[in-house]
């Protein structure tokens, strides 16, 4: 169980998130949604120790992270939103490293690590730099690593940028498959549907603000006849009519 | 220790730090443990290059004979290891875009210090080998056999380095907690950098004004004589309160360490990273008419969100400073006839290229740029317009510096007009043509996802080839200079021998300049 209080964040002047509260239970996969800015990314880095809240607290299985940051680490994996990380490695020196961090053998996690290799389609570039690497192959590179310690919380930003439609489709069925040991899958994402298929729960961010905390079906529920991109829009989306793209497209023609 | 964790983050340290080497073995099809032995093996190999290097010069001078000369090669390279260290484990651990992708992983706080540590002391040893060479000296010729010197020699050296590199790492991370460093990250350190530089010019200053050739029945300065003991008299009560005293001090700065940094090392990480990037990004916006103009305050932008600033203070300040500080400060005589200003040329151009090197600005500007330069070449700009703003301020730079530290010998040695203006103009020329050669060796060796500068610096050779080319370009100017000192002052047609050094000069200025422009700059029209 994830408890997050009151967890603000400021960025100089500029509040990137305002007061968050919400609970994540295990088991579940719960998704942040968000137009870009809104502070997904601020409460995942805040959940995985690259930044430290403005104020407000984060507890892990009621071990509060400020205080016990080195044990929370080993049970969470991370994907970044970007995958330029340790790019001067190889994708299997990058996995002997995560294995490493993770006070695991390698036998410990041979099997997993072929088994995953096989179904992302890396078998012949395991020995490739990930400087070498397309945006997806780098991807799958560190999902791959994030799933060696098969982590009790599993968080990723943004995962399915840069992947083609049967890496993404695996990578959901992973996500489930991993939610189904009991354990948490945390996960952010621009996508409507992905977030429809997957999340037992859901956060919909704006401007650093929590305006939803729920479940997708709850959500769908109380809006009849709505879509979720339609619900979400009117939730989260533009206030009025300025900005439209048609006003810029007017503009550029004439 | 987490042995295992150990090994792999030095693993992941030794390949940032040596790329070109990194990338040459990968290509001959090594990788993973194969592949680090291997650079293991390279730095080690490199260290007997620089043992037979600096032996050869070294080993002659009988150092047991002369007590202050070992006191100033003493003071010199533990200096110099200070300003090294203290740069280097604040850009590892502080100033690296690498420590995101560390902070989310479980990996033990001691096994990432010691693994960082262990870099910047890969980073320090090239620049403070002598320092092993001038204990072994000492030693051998006092007597001591050469397997026991060796020993004697190595232990000192070692825990002579590990007490430097602790010492500076509970300042940097002390300072790191002080609210006036997370206010003025860069400035503090710029700061600290400054007075340890004045710090390290003063004890130069101090020892060189001793007689270092005096014998050793003369004075030696009393810090020094426990440590000069150790290596002439080694069984002996004082050599034994020497040892005693710097294993009691190593243990002190290790108990420091274990109990004050380590234990917070991975909050403190976490919260240097907020700070850098807590920042709100904003900056006023000034209206630039024209290309260059717009191009030139990018390119400061540039310059000013990396730590280059601050490794260049140490690089190409500091350490060309020191080196050169010792022969500066030697009488050189100032009221030499016109006939003089040919040498003092010659002087001036050996400076600019003693001075310039893979860490100056003008060496990295390209690099700097990231992905940058490849969007800009989709662009319907002038790629050569774009890359000689870049040249241009990079230029600007190393002239300021190469120019400044000129102005400082002409005014110790109290040079006459014409000789002064002779070193300004070569110090001018020189820089020019030097910053051709690393401008274009930047763009050939250009790395657009480097995670921290010393990566960058350590293209090519890295710190190994940095200092091996200033011990040749030294002493191949040496050369040249009393050759060239020889013939003016034995009497030979000045007018004759300067006309042939003024020939020889314009001639290799335009093979250099020509060549640039064909092989380079050419390339972008």
């Amino acid at each position: 169980m994830i408890e997050i209080e009151d967890l603000s964040k400021n960025y100089g002047d500029k509040k990137a998130l305002e007061h968050l509260n919400l609970k994540i239970k295990s088991g579940e996969i719960f998704g942040f949604l968000g137009h870009n800015g809104a502070g997904k990314s601020t409460t995942i880095k805040n959940l995985v120790s690259i930044i430290e809240p403005t104020s407000g607290s984060i507890k892990v299985d009621g071990l509060d992270l400020q205080n016990h940051r080195q044990k929370i680490k080993g049970k969470i994996a991370y994907v970044p939103d970007t995958p330029d990380i340790f790019l001067q490695l190889t994708a299997a020196e990058y996995w002997d490293l995560l294995t490493s961090a993770y006070s695991l053998s390698i036998a410990d996690v041979q099997q997993r690590r072929q088994e995953l290799v096989t179904l992302f389609n890396m078998s012949e570039h395991v020995d490739e730099t990930l400087a070498s690497f397309s945006h997806g192959m780098r991807q799958k590179t560190i999902i791959i690593g994030a799933l060696l310690p098969d982590p009790d919380i599993w968080i990723l930003d943004e995962p399915m940028q840069g992947l083609d439609p049967q890496a993404a489709y695996d990578l959901k069925q992973l996500m489930k498959k991993h939610a189904a040991k009991g354990k948490t899958v945390i996960f952010s994402t621009h996508n409507l549907d992905t977030a429809q298929q997957l999340c037992d729960e859901l956060a919909i961010l704006k401007k650093g603000v929590l305006i939803y905390n729920g479940s997708v079906q709850n959500l769908l529920d109380q809006n009849n006849d709505e879509s979720l991109e339609e619900i979400y829009l009117k939730m989260a989306g533009r206030q009025n009519g300025d900005g439209l793209v048609d006003d810029i497209e007017g503009d550029t023609h004439e | 220790m987490n042995k295992d964790q150990f090994k792999n983050l030095l693993a992941v340290n030794l390949r940032l730090l040596n790329p070109q080497v990194t990338d040459r073995l990968r290509r001959k099809g090594k990788s993973g443990a194969e592949l680090t032995n291997k650079l293991k093996m390279q730095f080690l190999l490199n260290g007997l290059i620089f043992f037979l290097i600096y032996g050869t010069v070294m080993l002659p001078i009988n150092l047991a004979e002369y007590p202050n000369m070992f006191t100033y090669y003493v003071v010199l390279f533990v200096l110099l290891a200070v300003s090294q260290s203290i740069s280097g484990i604040y850009s590892v651990f502080f100033a690296g875009k690498d420590l995101n992708n560390y902070l989310p992983l479980p990996f033990k706080q001691k096994e990432i210090f010691l693994s960082k540590v262990t870099v910047v002391a890969m980073n320090v040893i090239p620049f403070i080998f002598p320092l092993f060479i001038a204990f072994f000296s000492t030693a051998w010729h006092a007597g001591i056999m050469i397997p026991m010197a060796l020993l004697l020699s190595l232990v000192a050296f070692c825990i002579i380095l590990t007490i430097i590199l602790f010492a500076c790492a509970i300042i940097v991370f002390a300072l790191t907690k002080t609210s006036i460093f997370r206010k003025h990250q860069k400035m503090v350190m710029n700061g600290l950098m400054v007075i340890t530089l004045v710090i390290a010019m003063a004890g130069i200053l101090l020892v060189n004004n001793s007689d270092y050739m005096a014998g050793k029945h003369q004075a030696i300065n009393p810090i020094m004589l426990p440590l000069f003991k150790t290596f002439v008299e080694p069984i002996s009560v004082i050599s034994l309160l020497n040892w005693t005293g710097l294993i009691i001090l190593l243990l002190i700065l290790g108990f420091i360490l274990k109990r004050s940094i380590l234990p917070h090392l991975g909050s403190q990480l976490t919260s240097i990273n907020t700070q850098m990037l807590s920042g709100s990004g904003k900056r006023k916006h000034v209206e630039r008419k024209s290309l260059n103009a717009i191009l030139d305050a990018y390119n400061r932008q540039v310059l000013k969100e990396s730590n280059m600033l601050l490794q260049v203070l140490v690089n190409s300040v500091a350490l060309p400073l020191i080196f050169i500080i010792s022969f500066a400060f030697t009488q050189i005589p100032n009221n030499l006839p016109l006939k003089w200003v040919g040498v003092f040329f010659v002087g001036g151009l050996a400076f600019s290229v003693f001075t310039t090197n893979s860490t100056a600005v003008v060496a990295n500007m390209i690099s700097l740029d990231r992905g940058s330069l490849e969007f800009v070449s989709s662009l319907p700009i002038s790629m050569k317009q774009y890359l000689k703003r870049k040249f241009l301020l990079g230029f600007i730079f190393q002239i300021v510096i190469n120019l400044a530290l000129i102005i400082v010998m002409i005014i110790v040695w109290k040079l006459n007009l014409y000789l002064s203006l002779s070193m300004i103009f070569s110090t001018i020329w020189g820089t020019y043509l030097v910053s051709l050669y690393y401008f274009s060796r930047d763009y050939r060796l250009r790395i657009t996802n480097w995670t921290n500068v010393t990566e960058l610096f350590n293209r090519g050779g890295g710190n190994m080839a940095i200092v091996l080319k200033m011990l040749i370009v030294m002493i191949l100017s040496i050369g040249v200079i009393i050759f060239y000192s020889f013939l003016i002052g034995t009497g030979k047609p000045a007018l004759v021998v300067n006309g042939t050094a003024a020939f020889l000069i314009i001639a290799l200025s335009f093979i250099v300049v020509e060549h640039y422009r064909q092989k380079f700059w050419q390339k972008f029209e």
